[in-house]
């Protein structure tokens, strides 16, 4: 039993990420989806985003508050997603050699 | 209201792959990051492997590590797994207008990688107009892929890389997601709800267990968002 636990807690971990990962797509198939449920989920997903960078920035500090910045900034300028990783991977970067 | 035409094709899959190829060469770093993790905290490099390929989840695998021993309570990893990344069922649901127009097998497929960065990258397209699901596939896959190549470096061959702070990778996640967002929260009409959700997200961090600030903070901004719209 000791050397299947290990195994076993892996597959409980796996099939319970997995069954969130299917719930959305289970509940959501026994709801109608009007014109007011659609425009819930799209401000919904972009909430989830806004609150993932949020969290991050709380962990992560000033440095990581800046690096959003300046990517959101090279995003603005260059309308490319790659612009504004690569713009606030430097930040970071930077960030770590200078002040760290 | 007509709901979106989509398809699940090869030729959408291997977009996706392709569209978030770059993205996924810095996940290599974080599942080496894991896999070194893992093996100190115990798992050998076969269960870290096989917890990476099967898992998919750095939220949930590195939280798991704390619970991590001899003894480890298979309710307290199911509940902590269940905090951390409640946050897929949210996503599901947002995707779900495209993904359950799909058969029931490849709903399970599209499920499989469902993960931060192609949830991002797939919404946002679908939300342009693609209507390929492949693309949630791909995108998840290549990532997924990456994932666990780079679990495995680290489970076997140790930390070879540093700390990926040095290079700035570990802020890139956060500022992908700043920057998929901008577009669409950019009009002041947008600034509400957004706010809102940044608000709740940072204002309950601290209160509560991880990952349940960002779910309330998800239907906080959808409520907002409706109620705004709606006048």
């Amino acid at each position: 039993m000791d050397k299947l636990l290990p195994w076993i807690a892996v597959l409980v971990m796996a099939m319970t990420v997995f069954g969130l990962r299917y719930a959305g797509f289970a509940i959501m198939s026994f709801i109608k989806i009007t014109p007011r449920i659609e425009l819930f989920l799209e401000k919904m997903s972009i909430s989830v985003l806004v609150a993932i960078v949020a969290s991050s920035i709380l962990s992560g500090g000033v440095r990581t508050g800046t690096a959003v910045v300046v990517g959101v900034a090279a995003m603005l300028v260059g309308r490319s997603p790659i612009v504004a990783m690569l713009a606030g991977m430097a930040s970071g970067a930077v960030w770590s050699f200078v002040v760290l | 209201m007509p709901l979106h035409d989509v398809c699940l094709t090869r030729a959408g899959i291997l977009r996706g792959a392709r569209q978030l190829a770059p993205l996924s060469l810095f996940v290599i770093p974080f599942g080496l990051a894991y896999g070194v993790a893992a093996v100190e905290a115990g798992m050998s490099a076969a269960q870290a492997i096989t917890a990476s390929a099967l898992t998919f989840s750095g939220a949930a695998q590195f939280t798991a590590l704390d619970l991590w021993g001899p003894d480890i309570s298979l309710i307290a990893l199911v509940l902590v797994t269940l905090a951390v990344s409640a946050r897929h069922v949210i996503m599901g649901a947002a995707l779900s207008p495209w993904v359950n127009q799909l058969g029931s097998q490849q709903r399970v497929l599209s499920a499989v990688f469902l993960s931060d960065p192609n949830f991002a990258h797939t919404h946002y397209a679908l939300k342009q107009g693609q209507r390929d699901v492949g693309v949630l596939i791909g995108s998840g896959a290549i990532g997924w892929a990456a994932w666990v190549i780079g679990t495995a470096i680290g489970a076997i061959g140790g930390n070879q890389l540093g700390d990926p702070a040095a290079y700035g990778i570990d802020v890139l996640m956060p500022v992908y997601f700043a920057a998929l967002v901008l577009p669409r929260v950019q009009a002041r009409s947008q600034w509400a709800f957004a706010g809102v959700a940044a608000l709740v997200a940072v204002v309950l961090d601290p209160v509560l267990p991880s990952g349940w600030n960002v779910i309330l903070a998800a239907i906080a901004g959808g409520l907002v968002g409706v109620r705004a719209a709606n006048g």
